[in-house]
C-alpha cells in the first residue's frame, strides 16, 4: 500500500494542520495590511458605511476561526502523511499553468487552434497516447468550439492572428473558429 | 391564477420547452456521472446562457438544477459512489439493495421519490412565492441584511464539530466580496495596487473557478475507476406503488427538503440527514436502515430533490441566494 492509499484508509483528516496553519498564515498577512489596502473615512455617514469595517470583521473572523481550529486539533505538527495530502493538492496547479496558458494563447492563435492543440497535448500528457485517443480529444475541441461559438454564441474574441488571412474567408474564422 | 397561465404561456414557446427538455434529460446524464454534478455544469454553461433569450437560459438551467438530484442518485445506487456529497445518504439504502440484485427497483423507488419531492417543492413555491413576494417590499437593507447574515451564522452552526473552521472560510467568503472599489466612499480595498482588482472578483469567473476548474484539475489527477456493474432485477415502474405505502415517510422528506431549502445556506445535504434521521426514528422497521431499506431511499431522494424549487424561494421573493446553484442562477437575473 503507497502513502496515498495509506492516508485514505488511515484517516480523513491528513493534511487539515498544513492548510490551517497555511490560512492562519494568509490572514494574518492580510489583516497587517489591512491600514494601507483600506481606507478609514472621515466622510463615512456611520460605521456600517466605513471601507475598513466589512474587510476588519472577514479578517478577524478568519483568524478567530483558524486559530480555534489549530488550538483544539489533536495533532499540531505535521507528520508524514500531511505532506502527503498537500503535496496531492499541489499536484493539480500544474493544470492551473495548462489552463492559463491556453486562456493567455486563445485570443492570439484562435479558439479552435488551440483547443485542439490544448485537447490533444492534455490527453497526451495524461498518458492516453494511442491514435484513437488523441483523435477523440481533437473531436470534442471541434465540437466544443461549433457548440459555444458556433451554435451558442459565447463571445470568445476572434484570434489576432485570423487579421493576416485572406479576405475571403477572415470574417468566418473570427466570427466562428 | 393569471400568472400560474401565464407561466404556462411562457412554458409553451417551443424554444423553453426545448432548453427544459435538454436541461432535464442533460441533467439527469450530468449528475450520473460521478464528481461532476449540476454545479459543474451550470458553471459551465453559464456564459452561454448569456448569449440566450434570459427565459430560455434560465429554463435550461433548471431544468439541470432539477433533474440532477435524480440524476446523481444512479451512481449512488448502482456502484455505491454519489454524485457529490449531497447524495451520499442514498448509497446507504441504494447499494445494498443493488448488491442484492434489486438495482432497478432501487432507481425506480428512487426516481419516484425524487418526482414526489419535486413537485411538492414545485406546489409550495407556487404558493409561497406570491406570499413571501407580498412581504418583500417591507424588506429594506437593513432586512436583507440581517436575512444574509442568518444564512451566514447557519452556515457556520451547521457544521457541527468544525465551526471554527467554517466561520472561517465564511469570513474568507466575505472578504472576497469586499476586494475592489467600494461603493460608499470609492476607495480601493485589497487591490494591491493591481488595476484588474479594482472591478472586484467577479461571481462568475469565481464560480467557474471554484466548481468547473477545481473540478476538472482534481479529475486530471486521479486515476481511472474500474467499474463493474452488478446484475439487476426488478420493474422500473413498481416504485410509485412502494412510495404508495410509505407516504408518511416520504411527505416528511418533502417537507424537510422544503424547509431546508428556503432557509440559505443549509440546502440538500441537511435535509437529506434530517429526514433519514427522522425517517429511521418513526421506522417500525429502524433496523434495516443502512441496509437496503426502502424508506430510507425514499427519505433521503425525496428530501434532496424537495430542495431546488424551495431554494428558488428566497431567491425570487427577495433576491437572496440559498446556496451556490441559486447564486449562480442570480448572476442570469443580473443579465
Amino acid at each position: 500500500m503507497d502513502n496515498s492509499e495509506l492516508l485514505q484508509v488511515k484517516t480523513k483528516t491528513s493534511g487539515q494542520v498544513v492548510f490551517v496553519v497555511a490560512g492562519l498564515a494568509l490572514s494574518l498577512f492580510l489583516l497587517s495590511q489591512i491600514g494601507s489596502q483600506t481606507e478609514w473615512s472621515e466622510r463615512a455617514r456611520n460605521i456600517g458605511s466605513q471601507p475598513r469595517l466589512w474587510p476588519a470583521i472577514a479578517l478577524i473572523t478568519m483568524v478567530l476561526g483558524f486559530a480555534l481550529h489549530f488550538w483544539r486539533m489533536r495533532r499540531r505538527r505535521p507528520n508524514a502523511l500531511d505532506w502527503v495530502e498537500a503535496r496531492r493538492w499541489v499536484e493539480p496547479l500544474e493544470y492551473l499553468v495548462w489552463f492559463l496558458i491556453y486562456v493567455a494563447a486563445v485570443p492570439r492563435l484562435g479558439f479552435m487552434p488551440m483547443s485542439i492543440l490544448f485537447a490533444c497535448a492534455l490527453t497526451y500528457r495524461l498518458g492516453y497516447r494511442q491514435k484513437p485517443a488523441l483523435a477523440i480529444a481533437g473531436a470534442f475541441a471541434i465540437a466544443m468550439v461549433v457548440l459555444f461559438k458556433g451554435l451558442l454564441g459565447v463571445n470568445i474574441p476572434g484570434a489576432q492572428i485570423y487579421e493576416y488571412l485572406p479576405d475571403s474567408i477572415r470574417t468566418f474564422f473570427l466570427v466562428y473558429l | 391564477m393569471d400568472l400560474i397561465l401565464s407561466g404556462i404561456d411562457v412554458l409553451a414557446r417551443w424554444d423553453v420547452m426545448l432548453a427544459l427538455l435538454v436541461g432535464a434529460i442533460g441533467g439527469v446524464a450530468i449528475g450520473a456521472i460521478p464528481g461532476v454534478g449540476p454545479a459543474v455544469a451550470i458553471a459551465i454553461l453559464l456564459p452561454a446562457t448569456f448569449s440566450m433569450d434570459p427565459i430560455v437560459g434560465l429554463t435550461l438551467l433548471l431544468g439541470i438544477y432539477g433533474s440532477s438530484m435524480y440524476g446523481e442518485s444512479i451512481p449512488a445506487i448502482l456502484i455505491n459512489t454519489p454524485g457529490t456529497a449531497v447524495n451520499a445518504l442514498t448509497t446507504y439504502d441504494g447499494f445494498p439493495m443493488t448488491l442484492r440484485g434489486e438495482g432497478r427497483r432501487a432507481l425506480s423507488l428512487a426516481y419516484s421519490a425524487s418526482f414526489l419531492g419535486g413537485i411538492f417543492s414545485v406546489v409550495c413555491l407556487i404558493f409561497l412565492s406570491p406570499v413571501l413576494a407580498k412581504i418583500a417590499p417591507m424588506f429594506g437593507s437593513r432586512e436583507i441584511f440581517l436575512a444574509a447574515l442568518l444564512g451566514l451564522v447557519l452556515v457556520v452552526v451547521a457544521h457541527k464539530g468544525q465551526m471554527a473552521i467554517a466561520a472561517a472560510l465564511a469570513g474568507f467568503g466575505i472578504l472576497i466580496g469586499t476586494v475592489g472599489l467600494e461603493p460608499a466612499a470609492y476607495t480601493r480595498r485589497y487591490t494591491f495596487d493591481q488595476s484588474w482588482l479594482a472591478g472586484g472578483f467577479d461571481l462568475i469567473v469565481v464560480v467557474l473557478g471554484l466548481f468547473a476548474l477545481s473540478q476538472a484539475f482534481l479529475l486530471l489527477t486521479m486515476d481511472d475507476e474500474k467499474i463493474r456493474l452488478p446484475r439487476s432485477r426488478g420493474s422500473l415502474f413498481q416504485g410509485f406503488r412502494e412510495l404508495a405505502k410509505h407516504p408518511r415517510v416520504a411527505g416528511i422528506a418533502a417537507s424537510f427538503g422544503v424547509v431546508m431549502g428556503m432557509i440559505p445556506g443549509v440546502g440538500e445535504f441537511t435535509a437529506q440527514f434530517m429526514s433519514y434521521t427522522s425517517a429511521r426514528r418513526l421506522s417500525k422497521n429502524p433496523k434495516a436502515f443502512g441496509h437496503g431499506s426502502s424508506e430510507g431511499l425514499i427519505a433521503s431522494e425525496a428530501a434532496n430533490n424537495a430542495v431546488p424549487a424551495a431554494a428558488m424561494i428566497p431567491l425570487l421573493a427577495l433576491g437572496i441566494p440559498g446556496e451556490a446553484l441559486t447564486a449562480m442562477m442570480l448572476s442570469v437575473f443580473y443579465v
